[in-house]
């Protein structure tokens, strides 16, 4: 499939009074047509700063854009000017964010805040706006769209406003939607119910959806594709069920293995990742996550892994990789996993057989 | 989903190098980079404001001054000497400054050190009684001062005991004090405070308290406010639910982070109630004569402006220094103190 | 929206009543009568005018006829000024202060929104700097000190303006330049803090995120939301101006209500200063009730009511 937009090496930086953060080191990803990519990573692990990157939404100072390039249509965003920039914004790639209790301007009524978009890239003024506007908010499945539009962000519920919020990013049919922790803020029945509305927007419209989140169990429903984001690098990439079913690194298999899953064992405790992520002030030297890794080996902490091609589209970037690495054998929970519901994949069969090379 | 850097897979290495490292699980909870407590943070934020380091710079020079100042020029504050009034600043070296001994009366100006014969020079003149204008503006400065900081620490006693009462307790008693808090905001306090002044004898004393009966309110509604805020936050409900004592929730969590907003607020207390007393000796309701404070030589050198404008310009220039370098501490003290900053 | 007034409305009466009781009470206790400096009077004289003036009446009693008076709208009348009413005095001098006062505010707000705007959209610029330079000098500059060097410099030395006295227009420019530096300084420190406050809100990146130009950001998105707090400090701004008034009349020789105030102080004229301090504080509870009603249309959350 086509790509659409193309991630590579991005690095941001952030200036603060205790020195540089580097809050994304070097990431590279692509984005196909139509498809749903999920970032995955725990909270500063710089999946946030990567989706504001592509919109060139870094506040700066104190943050900066210092490396890479981010390419939609043949054009490097990094590059353009601010005014080539703001026509990209809004009618390319639009975005969703996490809190729509804020997100929203409070002294601007709903049918102004959407109807900005639409006269800022289409041109679309008084009733062609209205009822383009009126369309949108039954796309997003507002009730009583007519009596909205008037209607001042405070008078909606969480859950509304999340809505509106979607239905401006979709005003002019973006061609990718970055939807950053869109469910996070809201209550869980809230959260199914935007999810499904994405994913049915995405079935009519087609656009391609760039999905951050922190919750893997969101990632399973959602994505096509998933990457795993650790200290401001991706560290494992894959299809959603290589991610899920074949996993590599062993940060991905702490993640999956601290997801709580209906068919546990109640009696035993959910397990966790041990430690705190890094200071990206100083980033470690070798492989971030090496402190926390109990498959660590002397290598991590001296040399950065590469990423290692597992398939076509898999590819992990771990030491355990490396052909002169040692037999592993992943945690319990991950090896049940593969073998109930991929048995038959090369992975179960080499766990089968005593470990992973 | 190729990636160039996969190439790397045919590199070898020493063998050495993929021997498992004993897993230590501490090691992960180590936090990187040194941890600062709330005080030294915002030590290093203030230290880095340079407008602000140079304004403690210059209060503490002002406040040194207006202890020794008179010492330094030996003269006494009080003393008249109608044969040297109204001599204007002279300093041997400062001349080209202005403080060359002359004023004009009239067509041309006039050396009045030699027409009054005076061997001795006054930094900053004499006045009409011929006083040391150095002494008396260093002596006014203290009187300012001090009025100042005892008028901005009864507002922070006051407010404080009362915003926190407010907040503390909540409910009914909070409500009661604050519809009461509300009626006495409604009240201009400038004129409430001139009425003060017109019942009691004027003085220092009367000043500092009519200026403290209405400024405790903005205090108290700073203080109500933040540890309204506090007192739902979660560190503060989980040491209720620890069983902390209302002793220790107070000493412990409120008042620490608190003391932030207030010493900020006693920052921008001090230059405001400053002004106050130069404003209330200005319109002739400060202090009696011949008690110096910056306020009543400014009035003084008013009335000399035409012909002696150092009179009014000297004091004019310590107290806009006081007032600045107040309130520039203040704002720097806030940007160091303000969470939402800290990056 | 209208309970929210009525409440408002409530307070601001009550407040009223208790200042006019507190000053009634408080000049009650004053030393010195108000007859003392007219020279040479008999106890028989002063007897006769006190009886005139009915200062020999209980106190309740008094304190009925005044606050009686006071709901009619009669102030009493003044011990020097040849027995005129009060209210005569006010209204006659009600005149300058208003235009002073109006011609203050409106500069002061408008050079301090400016300043404030530009301040934060250059925020840590020379330009930043230099707004804020000139606010903490308005500041700390009592109006006083800048009225008098202005009258001195541009009066007195260069004759480029009027040095005093209430004329013509030209009269005014010295006095309403003195009076509206406070406010700038005020406004524009106020106005640059919610700007910049309002600069990280989502709602802005939003806007960022739509793609509109930064001139839309910064006038729909972020002046608006802006200035909205900036309306709450209209209300003391009213107390520093009618402060102002009194030094800056002063100096200028201003024939109005600060100039009467102050004189009227010195001369122990009880009856003037009691109705000139109960038309300065009516004057700023009135302001806040405008400040209060001026908040409500301007914010939707509070005018369509709802949380938060």
């Amino acid at each position: 499939m086509e790509t659409i937009l193309s991630v590579r090496d991005l690095t941001v930086a952030f200036h603060t009074y205790a020195g540089t953060v580097q809050a994304v080191r070097g990431v590279s990803f692509d984005l196909k047509k139509g498809e749903t990519l999920a970032i995955v990573g725990e909270s500063g692990s710089g999946k946030s700063v990567t989706s504001k990157a592509i919109m060139r939404l870094i506040p700066n100072p104190p943050g900066e854009i210092t490396k890479g390039e981010i390419m939609f249509e043949g054009r490097d965003l990094v590059k353009l000017s601010d005014k080539e920039m703001q026509k990209v914004r809004g009618r390319d790639i639009a975005m969703i964010f996490q809190d729509p209790m804020t997100s929203l301007n409070p002294t601007m009524t709903i049918f102004k805040q959407i109807a900005e978009g639409l006269k800022r890239h289409q041109g679309l003024t008084g009733d062609a706006a209205k009822k383009r506007t009126l369309e949108l908010l039954t796309l997003v499945g507002i009730p009583n769209p007519e009596a909205r539009l008037k209607q001042y962000p405070h008078q909606l519920s969480g859950g509304m406003r999340q809505r509106i919020v979607i239905a401006i990013a979709l005003a002019c049919n973006p061609k990718v939607l970055i939807a950053d922790e869109p469910t996070t803020a809201l209550d869980v029945t809230i959260q199914a119910q935007i999810l499904e509305l994405l994913k049915d927007i995405q079935q009519k419209t087609g656009t391609a959806i760039i999905f951050i989140t922190h919750d893997l169990g969101v990632v399973a429903n959602m994505a096509d594709r998933v990457a795993v984001m650790y200290a401001g690098k991706l560290i494992e990439k894959g299809t959603v069920d290589e991610i899920f079913y074949e996993p590599r690194h062993p940060y991905t298999w702490g993640l999956l293995g601290s997801m709580p899953r209906p068919s546990d064992d109640r009696s035993q405790d959910l397990p966790a990742i041990p430690g705190t992520p890094p200071n990206l002030l100083h980033p470690p030297v070798g492989d971030a996550f090496a402190p926390r890794n109990q498959y660590a080996m002397k290598i991590d902490f001296e040399k950065e892994p590469p990423f290692f091609p597992i398939t076509d589209t898999h590819e992990a970037a771990t030491w355990l990789l490396h052909p002169q690495a040692p037999y592993v054998e992943p945690p319990v929970a991950i090896r049940d996993l593969a073998l109930k519901y991929r048995p038959d994949s090369t992975f179960a069969k080499a766990l089968l057989k005593g470990g992973l090379k | 989903m190729a990636e160039q850097n996969s190439n790397a897979k045919a590199e070898q290495f020493d063998s050495s190098l993929f021997q498992p490292v004993e897993f230590n699980e501490q090691a992960g909870e180590r936090i990187a980079g040194k941890s600062l407590n709330f005080w030294q943070d915002a030590w290093t934020r203030l230290r880095k404001n340079k407008a602000a380091i140079m304004s403690l710079v210059i209060i503490i020079i002002i406040a040194l001054l207006s202890i020794f100042g008179p010492m330094i020029s030996g003269r006494d504050a009080y003393t008249q000497e109608i044969t040297q009034a109204k001599l204007p600043p002279k300093v041997t070296g400062l001349e080209w400054a202005g403080f060359d001994g002359m004023a004009t009366l009239g067509e041309k100006p006039i050396d009045f050190y030699e027409t009054k014969q005076v061997e001795e020079n006054f930094w900053f003149g004499t006045d009409h009684l011929g006083r040391d204008l150095w002494s008396r503006v260093w002596e006014g400065t203290r009187v300012s001062l001090f009025i100042g900081l005892v008028a901005a620490i009864i507002d922070v006693i006051v407010g404080v005991t009362y915003g926190g009462i407010s907040a503390y307790y909540g409910g009914r008693v909070d409500n009661i004090m604050q519809r009461i808090a509300e009626i006495l905001t409604g009240i201009p306090n400038l004129i409430l405070i001139i009425l003060f002044i017109l019942i009691l004898e004027p003085g220092i004393t009367t000043i500092i308290l009519a200026m403290t009966i209405t400024g405790w309110i903005g205090m108290s509604r700073l203080v109500r406010g933040q540890i309204l805020k506090l007192k739902n936050q979660e560190f503060v409900l989980a040491a209720r639910t620890l069983g902390a004592s209302s002793a220790r929730l107070v000493f412990k969590h409120l008042i620490p982070n608190t003391l932030g907003t207030i010493i900020i607020s006693l920052m921008f207390t001090i230059p405001g109630a400053i002004f106050f007393e130069a404003f209330l000796s200005f319109i002739g309701l400060g202090l009696a004569p011949p008690q110096p404070s910056l306020g009543t030589l400014i009035n003084e050198g008013y009335k000399e402006l035409k012909t002696f404008p150092y009179l009014l310009v000297i004091p004019s220039t310590v107290l806009v220094l006081v007032m600045i370098s107040f309130n520039m501490l203040a704002d720097g003290l806030r940007d160091a103190f303000d969470p939402r900053l800290r990056r | 929206m209208g309970r929210y007034l009525a409440q408002r409305l409530v307070y601001g009466v009550l407040t009223f009543l208790l200042i006019a009781s507190f000053t009634f009470f408080l000049m009650d206790l004053l030393p010195g009568s108000p007859f003392q400096n007219q020279e040479k009077l008999s106890p028989e004289q002063l007897e006769i005018l006190r009886d005139k003036y009915n200062l020999n009446d209980p106190l309740p009693q008094r304190y009925a006829a005044y606050m009686v008076n006071l709901v009619q709208g009669d102030l009493g009348v003044s011990f020097k000024y040849d027995s005129r009413p009060v209210t005569d005095l006010i209204m006659e001098r009600i005149g300058p202060s208003a235009q002073l006062g109006v011609q203050a505010l409106v500069l002061g707000v408008l050079l301090g929104l400016v300043l404030g705007v530009v301040a934060a959209l250059r925020h840590n610029t020379a330009v930043d700097y230099g707004a804020m330079f000139i606010s903490v000098l308005g500041i700390s500059v009592p109006s006083f000190v800048f009225a008098s060097l202005l009258q001195y410099y541009i009066g007195v030395k260069w004759g480029v303006l009027p040095v005093a006295f209430w004329e013509s227009p030209a009269h005014t420019i010295l006095p309403t330049i003195s009076l509206s530096l406070g406010v700038t300084a005020s406004i524009a420190r106020f106005v640059r803090t919610e700007m910049l406050e309002v600069t990280g809100q989502d709602y802005v990146t939003l806007a960022k995120a739509k793609g509109l130009d930064g001139q839309s950001i910064t006038w729909k998105h972020m002046v608006r939301n802006a200035l909205i707090p900036a309306i709450t400090i209209l209300g003391p701004m009213t107390a520093a101006l009618i402060t102002g008034t009194f030094v800056i009349e002063k100096i200028f020789a201003v024939p109005g209500l600060g100039e009467l105030f102050v004189s009227s102080i010195t001369q122990n004229d009880y009856t003037v200063i009691m109705g000139t301090t109960l038309f300065f504080s009516a004057v700023f509870i009135l302001m806040i009730l405008i400040v209060d009603i001026l908040y409500g249309v301007v914010d939707p959350r509070i005018r369509l009511g709802g949380s938060k």
